[in-house]
Parts: C-alpha cells; structure tokens; sequence
C-alpha cells in the first residue's frame, strides 16, 4: 500500500461538538500532505447532511461525500455518508457497508480505525474529536497494535469530552493537543514516515544510529527499568522515529536529551515499544522462576481432584494465556498429581479475545519455542499452528475490563504481565485491591518485568523481585471500590458502629438500641442531618424561617449552644466531645449531648447523642439545693462563658461559611459568564447555519429552475419521440402518454386519470395487464412482440422508479418494427441461399462430386426460389445436343437421360451463348422460341434461363420454370446467377482435374518406359514421383512413394548424394556407385542428381539412375583384349620368326624355303581367321584338320576322309595342333598317302571323358620307310602334342603308310590362354 | 663346351628355336623344358651355368619358382618375354630381360656376358 497509495491514512472520528472540531482540524490541515483522510461524524443516519458542504469551506483540499468504489485520493477529504460504515478494500477503494442492526453497539469510528489499521498499519493515524460515548476507543487499540499513531483533541477545549477522556484511558495515546494543533503533529509524523517502508526505514534508521538508540535503551533500562535490548532494531528504530515526529523533535541527540529530562516521554517510548510484543514463552527465564517459585509451591500444597485456579488478566492475543497453561500442565505433570488446571484469560480487546479462542497463530509465532514444546502443545496446519485442544480446554477466555468489572475470585495464580504500564496510578491501585481480593491466600501474581510494583503494597509482598513474583498478604480481604457510578447503587463498605438498617442488622440489638441508647441524630460536615435514632421530640424544635437540614438550628433552644460547641469541638479534634445540657422545663432536667465523629461514605459524619442525666448522677458532687443560687450563678456563668465561646466559634464558622459560600457563588458567576459565552457561540453558531441555510435555499431554486427545464425537455421528447409511449401508476391508471400512443390506442389528454382498462385498444394485446402486473411485482422489465396482420410492435415494460428507487409505475413503449420485421423476414430467406451458395461452392470444388452438385443444385433451386421445374441442361461434346443432367419436377427416367437438339429456335439453344439472363414470362405465348418438347410436356408456364459459361465457350444451360404469374426479383436472379457461375466453374475444376490426371499419367507412362531409374526426391530425399524402372531393384512404384531414398538405394548411395547435394542445388553433379540388384548382385549405376526449382525456391532434386554395368564390362574387357592382342601379335611374331628360322635350317634353297615357309605361314594364318571367326572361341576340330587339308585340295590326290564327333578346340590348342596336322598334311602331301594315286588318308577322332583320341592313318603306299632324320615336321608334331597339348603320341611306319594315334587330355584340349 | 645353358618356354617351337640357336652360338645345352615341373625336375639331378626363361608359361603359371631356385643355386638367368616387365610377378621386375621375338646375336651376347 504504501508504494503506491497514500503515504499517511488519517482516520478521523468525531461526534457530539465534532463540527467545531472538525472545522479547527481542517482549517490547519496541511495542503501537499500526499495522505488521504476519512472524516467520520455521527449522524443521524436518517437525514441527509450537508457536512462535506460545511467542511468544505474550511479547506482548500478537496472534500467530497465518500461513495461505494471510490479510490483513496491524495490531500483528499473523504467525508462518510450518514448512516454508513467505510471499508477500505485492495487498492485502496472505498466500501460503503451498512451499519450492523443493532443500534446500541454501532461504533462506525472504532470501524474505521480498524480498517485502516489494517490496510495502512504504521501509517495509520486516528485522531479523536469531541464526543460523547467511548466510540474510537476500541479502534484506537487497533491503530496502536497495527504500529500507528492515535492524536485526540484535548478535553478541556472539546465540547463534550467524554469520547476523548475515553480515548486518553486506554493509555495509548501517542498525542493530546487543541484540534488546530493537531495537523501539525500529523505533518510532522508525514516527514517521518514519507517515502519510505516502514519496516525496512526502521532497519536502515536503526543501522545508521546505532550508537545513539543503544543511548536510548540504556535510558530506558536505566531509569525505567525496560530491557528492550532484545527488541528487532527496526521496530525500535521505527517507533523512536515516531516519537520524535509527534515530539517535533529533529535529531536523535536531541531526542536522548528530551528523555533524560522527562519521564513523561520516557514512559510513552516504553508504551509504544511495548504494543504488539506479546508472544510465547516471552521471559523464558522469568517464566522459569514462576514454574519454581509461584507454581511449585501451590502445586505442593495440593492433592488429588484438586484444581488449580489461573488468571491471566490482559491475555490480548492469548499467547501469555497458554503460556501459562503450558507451564502449568507439564508442572502438574511433574508432580505425579491428579490436579485440574483451570485459566481464565481475559482482555478488554473483543477481537484479541475471538483471536485467543481460535488459538491459531502464524507458524513464525513458535519460532522461539522450544521444538520439544511445540510439537506437545500445537499442530502445524500449512502456515499456521493450532493450540491441541486439551491444552485449548483447559483455558476460559472472556471480555472483561480487569479495572472495573467484577473479577474473578478463588484464585491460585494471576498472571497480568504487561497491563499495568498502560495504566494510570489510581487504576493500578484499584487493580491491585481487585487481584488481592480475587486471590486465595498465599496465592501468587505475576507482573511484566518491566512493571513497576511501587503500589503494590500493602496487598502484596515480593517473592522475587527480579522477575516480578509477588505473594498476596494476609490483610483483610475486601471486595474492591470501584469507580463511582458505574457502581454508585451497589454495596459499599460500611463504617463501624452505625450499622444500615437495610444492611441486615440484628432486630435484637434494634430493639435493645431503643431501649437503652440515648436519642441520636447523624449529621454530615456541615451539621445536615442525615439520619434520626430515638425519640427526639424533646430536643427538635422547629422555627419559622427558611427551612434548613442544619442540626444546630432545629435544636430547641437548651440544646442549640450545647451542639454548637460540642460538634465544632468534635470537627476541630476530630475526637468525641461533650457539652452539658442545662434543665429547662421543656428538657425535663439536665443532660449532655455527646458527639462522635465517624468516616462516613462522603467524608466525616457525626452522631450527636441527646443524654438526659439523673441530677444525682450527671452532677455529682453537687451542692444541695440551698447552695443553689451560687451553685447557678457559678454554673450558669461557665455556661455562658462556654456559651459565648461557642458562638464566637460558630461565628468563626459562619464567616468561613460564608468565605465558602461567596467563592461558591463566585465560581456560580464565572459558570454563568461562560454559559453565557456559549449562548453567544450558539447563537453565532445558529447564524451560520442561517447562512448556510440561505445558501441551501438558493441552491434549492436553482435546482428548482433545471427541474422545470428538465421537465420541459421531457415533455418535448416525449411529444416528439416516434414511440408511443405510457405511463401508468401503480394502480394502472394512465398519468402521461405520447403523442404516437393515439395510433395504437383509443386516447385523448382527458383520459389521463383513467385506468387502463377502461381504455379501447387497436391493436391485439391482451397480455398487457398481466405483463405491466407482473413488471410491477418483479420489477424486471418485460418485453413482448405484439403483431397482426399489417402491424408488429416491440412492447416494454419497464418500472418507472424516482430517483430514490421508488417504484411509482410503468412505463409501456411500443416501438415499430413492421419494417424491421419484413427486413429480418427477407434476411432469413438471404442467409438460406447465401447458405446454400457456400455449401454448393464448396462441393464445386470438391472432387469427384459434381453429379452430385447437379443434385443439390436442382433442389436448392426448387426449395429457396419456390419453381416446380429445374433444368441443368449441358451440351454433348460434338455440341449438337443437350442433355438434362439434373432436374426436378421432370416425368421419373427423364432426368440425367433426356437428349434435346442444340436448336437456336428452342429455349436452350436460345439461351445459349447469351450473356443476358433470358425471362420467359409466358412460354406458350413466347415469340422468340418455342420450349423443347419435354419441356412443354411439364406444363410450365413462367421461368429464367441462363447460359452456364461465357458466351464464347458455353458448356450448357440452366433454367428455372414456375407454375404462372410470377416475377423472379433481383434477388432470386442474382442467386441464379451465382448458380449459374457455380455450375460453370464446378464444370471446369473437374474437366481441368481430368486432363491434369491425364498429363500426369502421360508423364507417368513417358518415365515408366525410360530404362533409367527416375524419381523426384524432397530436400529430405523423401520420393515422391517415380518410374517403374525401380522395379528392377525389387520395388513398385506405390511402394517407392513417400520412402526414404535409402531404402531403395541402400545407406551408401544416399550419404554419396548428400555429400554431393549441396553442390547439386547450384547444378546437376553426377557420380558411380554399386547398387545392389536383386538376382544380379551389385552392379555400376551412373546417379545423376539435379535441383529441382519451383517458382524459384529450392524444392529438391531430381535423381536419375542409370545402369552402366553392361559398359563397364565391355571397357574392361576391350583394356584386357587390346593387351591380349598386343602380346598374341608378338607371339605370332615370335613364332612366324622361329618358324623361319627353322624352316631356313632344313631347306636347302631359298625356291624351297620360300614355298615352305609360305606354306607354313599359310597354316598359321587359316588357324587365326578361323579362330578370329569364332572370336576367339575355339574352333571344331573338323573344320581344323579339313582347312589343313583342303589347302592341299588343288592335288590330284586328295583321297581323304575326316570322322569324329564335334570337339571344340581352344585358341592355343587349335594352334599348335593346326601346325602339327599342318606338318602331317605336309609329310603326306610329300611323301605320303596323299603323294600319289591310291594313298588314303583316314583321320578318325572319339571323345570320351578321358579325352581325346585321334587318329592319322595313311593306306594304300607301298614301301613306306622311317625317315631317317627328326626334321622340323617331326619337332613340331611331337612338341606340340606332348608339351603343349600334354598328350601322347604314337608313330607306327607301316608298309602301306604311317600311323600316328594321338591322346589329347581334355584339359589341354580346352586350354584358352585369353584371360577372363 | 662353354657352358650348359637350360632353355623354359611353354611354345615348344620357341624353346627349340632358343636351344638350336644357342647351340649354332657354340653352347652347349642343358635342357629344353616347357613347364615348371619339368625344369624343377631337372634342376633336382643337375645345374646348369646359365638359363633362358620365358615369364608367362601358360595356364596362369610363371617361371617365378624356377627363378628362385636358379637364385639359390647362383645360377645366372636370362628372361626372355613378350611382356612388359610391369606385367611380371614383383620378385622377378628387377631380373635381366630380353623382348621378344629374339635376335639371335644379342641372345648369344647376353648368355656370353652371363657366363663369362
């Protein structure tokens, strides 16, 4: 609150006189405060004040009435309503409540004193004006606990000071000055505590000064005897601060000074720190000491089914309250006894008590007790603690004032700690008699230890005088005085030796006292007589003149200067005193009167005794009655010596009496003077408020004045408003009406008076008088809508209310709303088709829906423009026809089938192309175009059509036909219309649709038949569209779709292609990887990946993969063949060398080494065109031995024959075995079976797993011979079988010709020398 | 005889070229063998003084174990082969080579050199 909200909140509370107070107070209330004030006056709560009026000219700050919801303003006077309590709410605004019921307890100041006490704490200020009553004085205990400040306006100048003396008792009042004084103190207290948190400007005030509060504690402790060492140095801190502001005083040294030097203010330091301290366990030490020494030894003292009596007298909160119950419980728990503990705890503070009862406390309220002790005595309960309830019902809590009201008596124990320093003297006596009285003997009283014990005595001796321990002595015990008249009817003690009558005394010794007692008057001070005893008819003697109660006077004469001298004797002594009483006739003889003097209840009594003496006896030793003359004459002379005396006394007295009497009548003077000076103020007083009251009157005529104004105002609106209007009473008669009503009603100005009843209506609304009765129980207006057949009103009723909320009627409005009627009519119908446009717009875009549009169409249509018949009509695809896609109100089969000619002389053809929308207001009498046949058939007679599509490209038409006599408006035209667009575009979404899939598909099929793996991938090479060929890694194009690229084209492939993304996004990068293919292992794939760019943004890639195995192979097979060739080349080169060599080795002349050689080199060239013919392959064995012979074909003799199945011989083998059968061939061409006529030549082979075996047999020669020399021929037969072929060869020289049988092992057969 | 000299090459007409032009040269002859099973087989009973061998013997097989055993017994060798040395097993690249086809003359020197 305090940040942001007032710095100071003043409450202010005033009563009886308040207004004079009121106006000092404000009158020198300080202008740039930065606080709020709220005034309180009592008022009568029935009548209206003018009080925020009256104060508001004592002051330049604002005043205003305080209203419900109104925030706290700044250097502002609130000023409270009668009859209201003020509640400050969060964020400081003001609440307006109702008193409580009860009269007699309504204290809205002590009201208001809490609730700011509660909002404002410290800055809480209350200020008590004069008063009567003791409202405030509660309050001020709350500002005072909250930490703030209480000023009261000094008695002597209030003009009634009950309500401030009240405040002043409680002893908490931080300032008492004349109402002018007291802003001054409160802007003192502004400085002291503006702009700061209190809390944290103690601390830091307390750090900075440390040196010098140490200064101030020490006063206190030292002089005081107030240890508040232990106190927080920011509450210390605070309330010194405090003090100096209300003692305007500016520096703390100076502060130290003023409480070395006064007691006074040494006293309200100790008070202020000493408020709000209570809590548990305070003293532990001393409470300590109680337990030993008071509580102990009463226990001691009991026994079994005893009960030990406590009280705890200014239990506030109740902390002290169950510390003492605590302390008394584990006591009684020591002892082992069965012993009850009963507390009473009292305290003057309601709310303290209601909080005592609770019993619940902050949890930071145990911090310093012992946790042994907290955990045994309460229960934690979130952030609060709760007394257990067996030590809760041990103790009695009540509402007592322990000065004034009865107190408790039986008592073991009182414990009153902390009472006594806020009261005064003659209070701490009375409370002293009160606790001695309450307790036993020896019972014990326990005080704060910072309580003096000075008055203590005599009722009470110390025990320990260190912790304020004190047993009760053992004098009489007596119920306390109390305070006169608060208890001026109740018993009093009474003196001894005149016993009241009415106080029971014994009817013996009444009857005894008549007998024997002399008669006796008890007269006052002055001699007034108070009360007769006896027959005293013999001494009263009463005289004309003024009627006086003086004793002396009423005397007869005898006894007149005898109770003179005696009770002025009596009076001066103070000691019992006699005169004797000369015998007269009347007196019957001598006697004396005797006078005692007692304490009586209003100060000294005395009782004059009336003795009548035997002669012998009162004067004994008399002289007889001869000596009777001188007897007299001395006698009679001492008389009036001591008669003379006494008058001369009592003249002394009357003097004084009338010194008494004129100082009487002197300060009776001085009252009249100043009651005279009040008439004065009165009447000074009564002018103002003539003043005031002149100024009310001209502010009444003024208003007056706007009233007729307003009244005019009113009569014009109402004369002029559309609204017919009525205003009836409660009774239902009519007091006012408009000028419109006369529409509506039967009416003229007469009829104001008349019920309402009585009254013809033009309209139907028989519902008025029940409605205008139950708005007048409810008080809830009421509307209705009252309509026929041309007419619609809105009829209100409202409660016609004064400005004081009084209910003097109704009010009856009917306001036209035909118009609004038929608008709201037509507007229903526009939001059906406007509906009906958006769902069908919707559907046009839908897929797939359209026929289903063709449905929905006809019949929105027929329902929301009313026609029988609806035709969507579209043209074929050729244009020559239509045909009736969708209608209603067609023959069953005819819709969605009936074909019509595109015939320009008929409605649809008509229509066709037109931009316009064509009417047709009679078909059958139409000039323009006849109806279609089907058409006709329907029997329609009126309608629209409309071109579905541009003039350019019309797709079909659309019509609406009705029964007759009809107009489309522009309304229903328009929704055509937009059907119509509807139509066309729904029409070509789906024709647009159809050919996308189309393209898509093309697309699709184009990829599909591409031999490369195609897709488009995402920035995530997620796949979207693909092509068949994936098929081939063992996939589907539906399962390629939405798949990670990796899960086709494995991890490795896809880190390569992100590898190399980012350089893909500025262009196609191209790279070979192995992709595994199912049932063909890995094989090489060329990854082409390019950025796909849509609209200019980066939508992924296009990836391409193509199978480049095959290639691959070839190339690596072309590198092998290409070195293959070069060394086959060499070889051959090698071999044609070698041959030649040799060749020149076993020819004798060139002729013959050429032909051998061409020969040789022949051979070898037939066996490379055959190899190379069959790419290297190998060669049959067949065309090898034949082409070796066929080259020797061109002879005459060439009988041979060639037998054997197909064996396929390898490249190396068919070479040396070519040149071998080439030698053979050679040898038998020279000198063998082909040298001449009848040689054969059989050459036979078979095959077996083993190998191969082949024949050479030459026949029919004679004379054959072994030559004689291993030549060439020979070399190269054997070399070439043996080593290279590694087979056997065997030679048989026959007469008839040579033999030779080869076996050739299949693995030398095959041999390939070509690499793989 | 001015040393014996074994002749390895799997082209029995090329061995016989080589061993008849050697001998023409004045050399005598150790043995003519087409395969590294012949020649270990003659290596086991004598040692020549100098050989001529041909790398690729065919069927995947090279003269690479010949060569060894010629380097253990100190013999002296010559390879002779249409190849490049680049396609010869890496234990043999650095051996003294001829290309083939031959030149009698320089097949003569070098298998002179050898010996002498």
């Amino acid at each position: 609150m305090t940040g942001t909200g007032p710095k100071l909140m003043i409450g202010v509370g005033a009563s009886a006189g308040g207004l004079a107070a009121l106006r000092a107070f404000l009158a020198e209330f300080p202008k740039r405060l930065g606080g709020s004030v709220i005034v309180l006056q009592h008022l009568d709560p029935d009548r209206e004040s003018r009080l925020t009026a009256l104060l508001d000219k004592t002051t330049a700050l604002e005043v205003r009435e305080a209203a419900e919801g109104e925030r706290l303003r700044p250097d502002t006077i609130h000023v409270t309503p009668p009859g209201t309590y003020v509640e400050i709410a969060e964020g400081g605004l003001l609440r307006l409540v109702p008193p409580p019921e009860d009269r007699l307890h309504r204290t809205p100041i002590d009201h208001l004193f809490r609730q700011i006490a509660e909002r404002f704490g410290p800055n809480a200020v209350g200020v008590v004006l004069s008063g009567t009553g003791s409202d405030a004085t509660q309050g001020i205990r709350d500002i005072k606990s909250a930490g703030g400040a209480v000023l009261v306006q000094d008695p002597e100048e209030a003009e009634f000071d009950g309500m401030p003396r009240s405040a002043i008792n409680t002893g908490l009042v931080d300032h008492v000055a004349a109402a002018a004084a007291l802003p001054r103190t409160i802007a003192r207290l502004a400085q002291h505590v503006s702009g700061t948190e209190p809390e944290s400007a103690g601390q830091g005030f307390a750090e900075r000064h440390h040196a010098e509060i140490g200064q101030v504690l020490r006063l206190l402790n030292d002089r005081n005897g107030f240890d508040f060492s232990e106190y927080k140095p920011g509450t210390v801190g605070r309330r010194i601060r405090r003090r100096m502001g209300i003692s305007d005083v500016d520096s703390l040294a100076a502060y130290v000074e003023l409480l070395e030097r006064t007691g006074r203010e040494r006293e309200l330091l100790v008070k202020d720190l000493m408020i709000g301290v209570t809590r548990f366990f305070r003293d532990p030490a001393a409470w300590e000491t109680i337990a030993k020494e008071a509580i102990d030894p009463v226990l001691s003292a009991m026994s079994d089914g005893d009960t030990i009596r406590a009280w705890a007298a200014g239990c506030s909160t109740g902390e002290e309250a169950y510390t003492l119950g605590m302390i008394l419980m584990e006591r009684i728990q020591r002892t082992g006894k069965d012993i009850r503990p009963l507390i009473f705890a009292s305290d003057l503070n309601r709310d303290a008590v209601e909080q005592a009862r609770l019993g619940r406390y902050p949890a930071s309220a145990v911090d310093d007790v012992a946790a042994d002790r907290v955990e045994t005595w309460f229960e934690r309960l979130g952030h609060e603690v709760r007394v257990r309830p067996r030590l809760r019902e041990k103790l009695v809590f009540a509402v007592q004032n322990a000065v004034s009201d009865p107190p408790f008596s039986g008592l073991d124990l009182i414990s009153c700690r902390n009472l006594l320093i806020y009261l005064e003297p003659s209070a701490q006596k009375r409370i002293f008699e009160t606790f001695h009285f309450s307790l036993k003997p020896n019972g014990f009283l326990m005080l704060g230890l910072s309580e003096g014990a000075e008055r203590a005595d005599p009722w009470f001796t110390p025990v320990d005088k260190r912790n304020r321990i004190f047993r009760r002595t053992d004098t009489e015990r007596r119920m306390p005085t109390r305070p006169a008249g608060r208890w001026a009817g109740g018993p009093r003690a009474a003196t001894a030796g005149l016993k009241e009558e009415v106080s029971g005394a014994d009817h013996v010794v009444r009857a005894m006292l008549q007998r024997f007692a002399p008669p006796a008057v008890l007269v006052d001070q002055n001699f007034e007589i108070k009360r007769m005893h006896g027959d005293l008819k013999e001494v009263l003697d009463f005289s004309s003149g003024a009627m006086s109660g003086s004793l002396p006077t009423l005397l007869a004469p005898p006894f007149q200067t005898p109770a003179w001298s005696a009770l002025s004797a009596a009076r001066n002594s103070n000691q019992p005193s006699e005169a004797p009483v000369l015998g007269t006739d009347q007196s019957g003889g001598p006697g004396k009167i005797v006078v005692d003097p007692l304490d009586g209840r209003s100060g000294r009594e005395y009782l004059v005794y009336f003795v009548t003496l035997d002669p012998a006896a009162t004067v004994p030793g008399a002289p007889a009655s001869q000596d009777a003359p001188s007897f007299d004459y001395q006698k009679e002379m001492d008389a009036l010596r001591h008669e003379l005396q006494s008058v001369i006394e009592q003249g002394e007295a009357s003097s004084e009496e009338l010194q008494a009497a004129n100082e009487e009548v002197l300060s009776a003077n001085e009252e009249l003077q100043s009651s005279n000076e009040e008439l004065e103020t009165s009447r000074e007083e009564l002018q103002s408020l003539n003043e005031e009251l002149s100024t009310i009157n001209t502010e009444l005529e003024e208003k007056v004045r706007e009233l007729e104004a307003t009244n005019d105002d009113l009569t014009n609106l109402i004369s002029s408003t559309d609204i017919a209007t009525l205003f009836l009473d409660t009774d239902l008669t009519i007091r006012r009406f408009s000028a419109r009503t006369t529409e509506l009603v039967a009416i003229r100005d007469a009829d104001v008076g008349r019920p309402i009843t009585e009254l013809n209506f033009k309209v139907e609304d028989e519902m008025l008088l029940p409605d205008a009765r139950r708005v007048l129980e409810s008080l809830e207006p009421a509307e209705r809508e009252i309509s026929g057949a041309d007419y619609s009103y809105l009829r209100r009723i409202v409660p016609y209310r004064t400005r004081k909320d009084q209910i003097q009627g109704v009010v009856i409005t009917y306001s036209d709303v035909q118009r609004i009627r038929v608008a709201s009519e037509r507007l229903a119908v526009q939001a059906v088709r406007q509906a009906s446009i958006a769902e069908l717009s919707e559907l046009a875009l839908s897929p797939g829906a359209l026929d289903e549009l063709y449905d929905r169409i006809v019949n929105d249509i027929a329902d929301h423009l009313e026609t029988r018949v609806v035709e969507v009509q579209l043209l074929t695809p050729d244009r020559s026809q239509f045909r009736l896609v969708a209608g209603r109100g067609w023959p069953r089969g005819v819709a969605g089938h009936a074909m019509s000619a595109n015939d320009p002389d008929q409605h649809l053809g008509f229509t066709l192309g037109r931009q316009q929308l064509v009417e047709v207001d009679d078909i059958t009498a139409e000039q323009r175009f006849a109806a279609t046949q089907i058409l006709g058939d329907t029997g329609v007679t009126c309608g629209v059509c409309l071109c579905i599509g541009t003039p350019q490209a019309p797709r079909g038409v659309l019509c609406a036909w009705r029964d007759a006599g009809c107009n489309f408006n522009e309304e229903e035209r328009n929704y055509l219309r937009t059907v119509a667009k509807i139509l066309w575009l729904a029409i070509n979404h789906s024709e647009t649709q159809r050919l996308r899939e189309r393209e898509t598909q093309a697309l699709q099929d184009l990829i599909d038949g591409l031999p490369v793996m195609v897709a488009l991938v995402d920035d995530g090479f997620r796949i979207g569209m693909s092509n068949r060929t994936f098929e081939r890694m063992g996939l589907v194009v539906d399962e390629v779709r939405n798949a990670p690229l990796e899960t086709v084209f494995g991890t490795a492939a896809i880190e390569a292609l992100r590898a190399a993304s980012p350089d893909a996004r500025d262009g196609a990068v191209r790279f070979e990887t192995l992709l595994p293919i199912p049932g063909h292992g890995e094989r090489t794939f060329l990854m082409h990946c390019a950025p796909r760019n849509a609209e200019g943004r980066h939508e992924g890639y296009y990836i391409a993969a193509i199978d480049i195995d095959e290639r691959k192979r070839w190339e690596e097979r072309n590198k092998v063949i290409s070195a293959e060739l070069d060394h086959r080349v060499k070889n051959i080169l090698s071999l044609v060398n070698t041959i030649a060599r040799m060749t020149g080795r076993t020819t004798g002349s060139f002729r013959e080494f050429q032909s051998v050689f061409a020969a040789r080199i022949q051979s070898l060239s037939r066996t490379h065109s055959a190899l190379a013919q069959m790419n290297w392959d190998g060669i049959d064995l067949k065309r090898l031995v034949r082409d070796e012979l066929e080259a020797y074909g061109s002879g005459e003799f060439n009988q041979y024959d060639t037998k054997g199945p197909p064996v396929q011989v390898g490249p190396a083998a068919a070479q040396s075995l070519a040149l071998a059968v080439h030698e053979l061939a050679t040898n038998a061409a020279k000198y063998g079976a082909l040298s001449r006529p009848g040689g054969r030549l059989d050459v036979a082979w078979d095959i077996d797993e083993t190998g191969l075996r082949l024949r050479w047999i030459e026949s029919g020669l004679t004379l054959v011979s072994e030559p004689e020399a291993k030549g060439f021929g020979s070399t190269v037969i054997r070399s070439a079988v043996e080593t290279q072929l590694e087979g056997k060869m065997d030679v048989r020289f026959e007469p008839s010709g040579v033999a030779y049988e080869f076996s050739i092992p299949a693995a030398g057969l095959t041999s390939f020398t070509v690499p793989t | 005889m001015t040393g014996r000299i074994l002749v390895l090459d799997d082209d029995p007409l090329l061995a016989l070229d080589v061993g008849t032009t050697l001998e023409e040269g004045g050399f005598g002859l150790f043995g003519l063998c087409h395969s590294v099973r012949e020649a270990e087989a003659m290596l086991a009973d004598d040692t020549p003084d100098a050989a001529v061998l041909d790398v690729n013997l065919g069927r995947g097989e090279t003269s690479l174990p010949v060569a060894q055993r010629l380097r253990e017994l100190g013999v002296p060798f010559v390879l002779l082969s249409g190849y490049e040395p680049s396609a010869f097993p890496p234990e043999l690249q650095s051996a003294q080579r001829m290309a083939k086809p031959f030149r009698p003359q320089e097949l003569l020197r070098t298998v002179g050199e050898m010996l002498g």
